[in-house]
Formats: C-alpha cells, structure tokens, sequence
C-alpha cells in the first residue's frame, strides 16, 4: 500500500528497521502515544507486607538460634 | 504455624512480583533527565507520557488462514519514529533542545493478526527508546533511530484494534511491559510498563 498522503508525510520509503519494503507489503504513517505506567499501590503494599514478615521472621530465627 | 508464616510470607512477596508481571499498573508521572544516558541532550520536567511524531509502520505478510469471512491474516510488524512532545495531562512539558541539540527515537517490531472483518490482534513484540545527542533519524534512508543509547525497552503485550478492509483506516491500543530502563535518567525510577494508542493518519 503506498497511499499518497503517507507518501508525503514519510517520502519515498525502501526499508523499515532493515527490513526492505517488497511487493505486497503494507506500508502506511500511524500517529500515537506511549503513556508510562507504576505498579499499582496495592502491588507495592502486598510486596512490602511480604518482605517485612520475611525480616521479621529471619530476625525471630536469628534470636532464637543465639 | 511457623512454616504457614513463611508460606504466607512468600506468598505476599510473590503476589507483588506476579501483580507487576500481569501490569496492575497506573499512571507514572516523572521528570527524565536524559545527560546521565547522553551528554549534549537535554532534561525534561515534570511528564507522564511520549508523544510520537507520524512514523512508519511496515507489514509483511506472513500468511493467511481460512478463507472468506473467516479468513486471518497474520503479519510481522516493524515501526520506528521519534517524539515530538513530552505530556503531562495531555498538555505539552517544555523540553528545550528536543530535536534540534537532541532527539528520541522509538524503534518496535511486532506480530499482529487481522481478521476479514478487521479485527487487528497484536499478539507479541518488542521496543526501545533511544536518546541521540545528534538529530539524524532519517526515514527515506531508514536511519538514525537506533544510534545513540536505549533508555527504556521491552516487550509489547498485547495490542487490539480495528482496520478498514483495505487498510485505509486502522487504530490499535496495546499493551507494553517495561523490562530494562536506565535508572538514572528516569525519576523516580518505578516504571514498569504502559500503554499507547496507535491510528494510521492519512
């Protein structure tokens, strides 16, 4: 596909990433966005809640075996 | 009770880890400093998403099943531009030198599906963001995006959308996992995926 409009946003195009534009190939402009993203609250809360058990019982063990 | 605590215990740990992995994700707002990747570039306050300028999109076929309404088309999808704009809430962030001293480009090669009734399906891929303290990404000579140094990379998920019959109209959201970003450049340095909304526009 070589539409006409793509034509002119993009000029005359022969390869994308190395990779050679052959017959049948759809080819075309796309327009967008990339939002970025966290772990939720809840993730960051299970992760600490499981690692301060963690500590606590290492420190618990270490007591016990003094 | 002893080994219940620590199988509760793991088990807390590893529901964070798998929460990450599956994307319970929500909005990163951050400032990026991209000197601590590239001297020459620049720094950038306050953002929370990448705008890309019209790029490039090529298709390759890589084959058909079925036949009619039931026909799918299966393609590997390679895509590369820059961006034009950091946002915050839809409006742009000031980002002095961003392509004139400095650019970013973005680089992804993916898989996707279309029925015949133009349901596209992405099923796979990846991506990278690269900084360049030189603005040469070309794409007549298909240059110049994947010079400089990748600053956040990873996989894209999934990705659905719509397509007209020919092609003429399509539009995708997809899904992306964050698996390697500097850490210096990008603070606070929490980013673990996102999510981007792609139209062809002409």
């Amino acid at each position: 596909m070589n539409n006409p409009l793509d034509a002119s946003l993009l000029g005359p195009i022969t390869s994308v990433m190395g990779n050679t534009v052959a017959p049948g190939d759809l080819k075309y402009a796309a327009d967008g966005y990339i939002a970025l993203a966290v772990p939720e609250a809840q993730t960051y809360a299970m992760m600490l809640a499981g690692l301060t058990l963690v500590g606590f019982m290492a420190r618990r063990n270490a007591r016990s075996t003094v | 009770m002893k080994h219940t605590k620590v199988l509760l215990a793991s088990l807390l740990v590893a529901s964070g880890f798998a929460a990450q992995a599956a994307h319970a994700t929500s909005g990163w707002t951050g400032t990026a400093d991209y000197t601590q990747a590239l001297a020459g570039t620049g720094t950038v306050g306050t953002f929370d998403t990448y705008d890309a300028a019209p790029g490039v999109v090529l298709l390759q076929s890589t084959g058909t099943t079925g036949s009619g309404s039931s026909q799918v088309s299966t393609f590997n999808g390679f895509y590369q531009s820059y961006v034009t704009n950091h946002l915050l809430a839809g409006n742009v962030v000031p980002s002095l030198g961003l392509n004139s001293t400095y650019e970013l480009t973005a680089v992804a090669s993916f898989a996707e599906s279309v029925t015949a009734a133009g349901a596209i399906s992405v099923t796979g891929g990846n991506f990278s963001i690269y900084v360049d303290n030189t603005t040469n990404h070309n794409f007549g000579a298909d240059s110049g995006f994947t010079d400089g140094v990748s600053i956040l990379s990873g996989n894209i998920i999934s990705g659905s959308g719509v397509a007209s019959p020919s092609f003429s109209f399509g539009a995708t959201d997809i899904t992306i996992q964050v698996t390697s970003f500097n850490a210096a450049v990008y603070n606070p340095a929490t980013i673990v995926g996102g999510g981007g909304e792609y139209s062809r526009c002409a």
